[in-house]
């Protein structure tokens, strides 16, 4: 069932009316075995490569959404830019102290995700603001489910799962839902958060099935 | 010389019409209609709207780390001044919801994003700069020539004059020398702001009182 149009909707709704694709994109076995300390060799280090090139490509994305943005939006998304921007800097930086090697050929997944990300900008900018949103709540959800992280990967978990990201999300979900309520566009932010879910899923199971059949990047 | 001081320098008759423009020097000296104030204010904030909307795009097109970061730092410089605009006009009951932007104004928000979507990065960091740089020589100026902190518009002076939009300023124009080559069209672009400007102050003075909305 999809979303009706012209009716109040609230994009947690979506969260409820799809729990299998929602509980894909923010659990994974993959936070569970960082929550536990027993990721295999490599694969978070694979993970996080892989997601230096998205937050890149997340980057261009919601520079363009913004320029697209209503006025009441353009604060929320412009902070999102420069802690986005400044995700990247701590990318590197951590790279750098743990001897990460960022410099990797773009994964299928990976490129799938940019893919995607392009397309949508050819989306209303209701389908726009909802998959942001969905693709931030999956990630806070996802690092909470792993907090708070065995020591090895406390750092991070600790920084993906700040109460100032939550105030973000939740700017997001505001922002989310009056773009729902003064357009028509319901079906395609459906179809753009199902996708978002999947393509989540994907992202955490690509650095965890290529750990486990010995490959690294 | 860098490429954005020679731009300047290029276009400083231009400065000096603006700086002796009747909306400037009534500014400076406290006289200016409230009304015309209150034009430029909400046909301004209409413009920032539009300014953060062609950062937005120049970010995404940014061919480095340098860019993403400086582009994401003035894009949330804007929405800042916005914002500070926006308490400004509450206090002064200007009804920003209801702009209906002028000629002046929409020439320029048009030369604007049509840059910035169509021209290259460089072009569009000239298109930006004026705005930026022209404002702040003529806040630091008028500050230079001297202000009463009780004057109408000591707001308007202050801002613009505070070493902080300086630095945005010289942001921008750091940008500008990164990315733009000295081509007849990039100083084609830069001129052309520099009088779309000069349009915007004159169309501020000419507001009748019945214009406003």
């Amino acid at each position: 069932m999809a979303l009706r149009e012209g009716l109040r909707v609230d994009v947690l709704e979506l969260l409820e009316r799809h729990p299998g694709a929602w509980r894909g994109a923010s659990r994974h076995p993959l936070l569970d075995a960082v929550r536990e300390g027993t990721l295999a060799t490599g694969a978070f280090e694979t993970w996080l490569a892989q997601d230096h090139l998205f937050v890149a490509d997340l980057l261009v994305f919601q520079s363009r959404l913004l320029a697209r943005a209503p006025r009441s939006d353009q604060a929320v998304l412009a902070g999102g830019l420069v802690a986005v921007e400044a995700e990247l800097g701590w990318f590197e930086e951590k790279a750098g102290e743990c001897g990460i090697k960022l410099e990797t050929p773009r994964h299928p997944t990976t490129a799938a995700y940019r893919d995607f990300l392009i397309a949508l900008e050819h989306e209303s900018y209701a389908a726009g603001i909802t998959a942001l949103w969905a693709l931030e709540r999956a990630y806070l959800e996802a690092w909470r489910s792993a907090a708070p992280g065995h020591p090895d990967y406390r750092e991070f978990v600790g920084h993906w799962t700040t109460p100032e990201f939550a105030d973000y999300v939740a700017g997001l979900e505001k922002a989310a839902n009056s773009a729902l309520d003064s357009g028509s566009e319901a079906e395609r932010a459906e179809a753009a958060f199902l996708e978002v879910a999947q393509l989540e899923r994907d992202f955490w199971e690509m650095a965890f099935s290529a750990s486990r059949t010995g490959g690294n990047g | 010389m860098s490429l954005a001081k020679a731009l300047w320098e290029e276009n400083t008759d231009l400065a000096r019409v603006a700086l002796e423009h009747r909306f400037v020097r009534d500014l400076g000296n406290g006289t200016l209609p409230l009304e015309s104030f209150k034009e430029y204010v909400a046909q301004d904030a209409f413009f920032l709207e539009s300014f953060a909307r062609a950062y937005a795009l120049a970010l995404a097109r940014s061919p480095d780390r340098e860019g993403l970061r400086d582009f994401s730092g003035l894009v949330a410089g804007v929405i800042e001044e916005l914002e500070l605009h926006e308490g400004y006009a509450a206090r002064r009951e200007v009804e920003l919801g209801e702009v209906e932007p002028g000629e002046a104004t929409l020439s320029y928000t048009n030369f604007l994003l049509s840059t910035a979507a169509l021209g290259d990065v460089g072009e569009t960091c000239a298109a930006m700069t004026p705005c930026m740089r022209l404002c702040a020589f003529l806040g630091q100026t008028l500050a230079e020539r001297g202000y009463d902190e009780g004057d109408a518009y000591a707001e308007w002076i202050r801002t613009y004059s505070d070493p902080e939009f300086e630095a945005l300023a010289a942001r921008l124009e750091g940008l500008l020398d990164r990315y733009a080559a000295d081509t007849p069209d990039v100083r084609a672009v830069y001129r052309r702001a520099m009088i779309l400007e000069l349009a915007f102050f004159e169309a501020s003075f000419e507001a009748e009182p019945e214009d406003l909305g």
